[in-house]
């Protein structure tokens, strides 16, 4: 188990370290920030300048080592729109969208497994018709256009809901929706397939057989089974509700890393860019190796499987 | 896997032809959109803006109403199915092929290349899609064939994942072996016996993918960074009526409809196919 681990573990800094080398390359490609920067009356000597003293001037490599140690460090530079070291934006940032993504994927779970427990359960009645239009919808239409369709309904018309910012709870209402909506789909098909395939199955007919009273069959034994593909698409939910968040936060105004990290290449703000997109990258390694870990937890047949 | 009697597919008992004749429909108006369209797509007309749809002026009936320059959206979403469907053909195809020949390739030779090949699965799944688009998107400067590169660049890797793990599966049957011993050459092996074997779940993929790469084209094109005007893209409409919302709701509305419907169909589509090709890939 502890070399399964790490083996992971190292598979996972392996990609980090690529995904660093395609971030750092992409971020030059968008075009030249020395350039952005100057004003066009600048002469080819200020021009000179200023590439020293951000450190372009030196050949590639250099710049990617210099990039490298001092990101290992938690030092991702100073953001160019913004003359601040990154990490203080994103550490400023963060907690908005966290919270966000956060409170979208709880209420996503507490709606999904329910649903699709009565889902499965009433196969083919009118209640599973129902969720199971309601979760082709979702994973059927746009994030964004979700967001400007709420923001019409809600805040325009209706006047109920605010539609930017965030400064209270009623705030959290919409954005958090339309987040949410397209994984709620997705989490209610999977508890949905998940519980019909073990409601079925020939360990749920044992316990039934052994005496168990139904509602504690369902429950406690289909569920627990049930749960472990589920875990698995909820760590990718959490992940993707981060990256989600690009979208709906540049709609709805919140000051999230989404926004900033939309903003960021629209103004070719390397640093950032880069910084950006490494933490999101670093986030979904960990992520996927905490689910490595549950699987082996939930599933004990997974620790005599290897590759 | 227990009992395949279940049928559990998510498909719903409507049966698959409302999904079939959007789709048809889809394409037919991509393709004959010079035909179909009432008017130009492009052609500004300030004295008719804003007009509701159904609304009559001059005896043409504006079907969808037109957003703030005057151009009627139903001739607009006509001629966006046809940006929606290039992208949406061109990408998957691309993407599906350059990866599943990748991802066999790995599954079956093993070795360096398959580590080579897996890392940068996992590198190009790990990174955030919208970010990583808009990245690319601006590299090659807005435009058609930057988001069908775009497209390519981001969607491979789900192929290739695909591929390489039904290959796995399958390299260790006896038909392989066998073919092996006789001599056959690796490139025979994997185009006359891995890849018949893995195309069926490579396929339901692409019908789903087809959903995702039009919402993946249209969100770009909504955040700016996508197709540029005045060529009309649904997600470049959607953004454009996003300031009249109040006046003129169905600017931004039709599109976006538009969009659900077609990527409902395409995943509908890709129930019933997965249903017709292997109900035991019911994971996907």
């Amino acid at each position: 188990m502890a070399r399964y681990l790490t083996i992971r573990l190292l598979e996972g800094i392996v990609a980090l370290v690529i995904a660093s080398i395609v971030v750092f390359g992409l971020a030059r490609m968008t075009g030249d920030p020395v350039q952005l920067m100057l004003p066009d009356t600048a002469s080819p000597a200020d021009y000179e300048v200023m590439s020293r003293q951000l450190g372009f001037d030196k050949p590639l490599p250099v710049q990617y080592w210099v990039f490298i140690s001092k990101a290992v460090r938690g030092d991702f530079g100073r953001s160019i729109r913004y003359r601040r070291p990154v990490i203080d934006f994103i550490l400023e940032r963060a907690p908005a969208t966290i919270k966000l993504a956060l409170a979208a994927a709880v209420a996503s779970f507490l709606i999904s497994v329910p649903l699709g427990v009565i889902a499965a359960t009433k196969r083919g009645k009118w209640q599973d018709l129902l969720v199971k239009s309601f979760a082709i919808l979702g994973q059927s239409m746009p994030t964004f256009w979700l967001g400007i369709m709420l923001i019409q309904v809600f805040a325009v018309l209706l006047g109920w809901l605010p539609a930017a910012g965030n400064m209270g709870f009623r705030y959290w209402i919409l954005p958090a929706i339309t987040i949410g909506y397209h994984s709620t789909a997705g989490l209610l098909r999977l508890t949905r397939s998940a519980m019909l395939d073990v409601l079925h199955s020939d360990y749920e007919r044992l316990a039934r057989i052994k005496g168990i009273p139904d509602r504690l069959v369902i429950w406690k034994h289909a569920l627990r089974n049930a749960l472990i593909p589920v875990v698995t698409f909820s760590g990718l939910i959490y992940v993707h509700l981060l990256m989600g968040s690009v979208v709906t936060e540049t709609i709805f105004a919140w000051p999230g890393i989404g926004r900033l990290a939309y903003e960021a290449v629209i103004y070719r703000d390397f640093p950032m860019i880069q910084g950006l997109i490494l933490l999101f990258v670093g986030l979904y390694i960990i992520f996927n190796l905490i689910i490595d870990l549950s699987y082996v937890y939930l599933d004990p047949r997974v620790k005599y499987v290897k590759e | 896997m227990q009992n395949g009697k279940n049928g559990q597919g998510m498909r719903l008992n409507l049966g698959i032809l409302p999904a079939f004749f959007i789709l048809a429909l889809f394409i037919f108006a991509a393709v004959f959109a010079n035909y179909l369209a009432p008017f130009s797509p492009t052609e500004i007309n300030l004295s008719n803006a804003r007009l509701t749809p159904l609304s009559v002026v001059g005896g043409v009936t504006y079907w969808l109403g037109t957003d703030q320059l005057g151009r009627d959206i139903l001739s607009r979403i006509i001629y966006g199915a046809r940006v929606s469907l290039i992208v949406a053909t061109i990408g998957v195809f691309a993407a599906g092929s350059i990866g599943s020949i990748l991802g066999i390739i790995a599954g079956y030779r093993g070795g360096a290349i398959d580590s080579i090949i897996s890392r940068s699965v996992d590198v190009m799944l790990g990174f955030p899609t919208i970010l990583l688009a808009l990245v690319l998107a601006i590299v090659f400067r807005p435009s058609l064939f930057g988001v069908a590169l775009v497209v390519i660049l981001i969607y491979w890797a789900r192929y290739a994942r695909q591929a390489r793990g039904e290959t796995l599966k399958i390299r260790t049957m006896d038909y392989v072996t066998l073919a092996r011993t006789a001599g056959c050459s690796d490139l025979t092996i994997m185009m006359r016996h891995i890849f018949p074997n893995v195309v069926n779940s490579l396929l339901v993929l692409a019908t789903f993918n087809v959903g995702t790469v039009i919402t993946l084209e249209a969100t770009l094109s909504f955040l700016g960074a996508g197709i540029p005007p005045p060529t009309p893209s649904w997600g470049t409409m959607c953004a454009d009526g996003r300031g009249i919302l109040v006046s003129a709701w169905w600017v931004s509305f039709m599109p976006g409809i538009a969009i659900t419907l077609v990527v409902l169909s395409s995943n509908l589509f890709g129930d019933w196919l997965r249903d017709k090709l292997d109900p035991q890939l019911r994971d996907l």
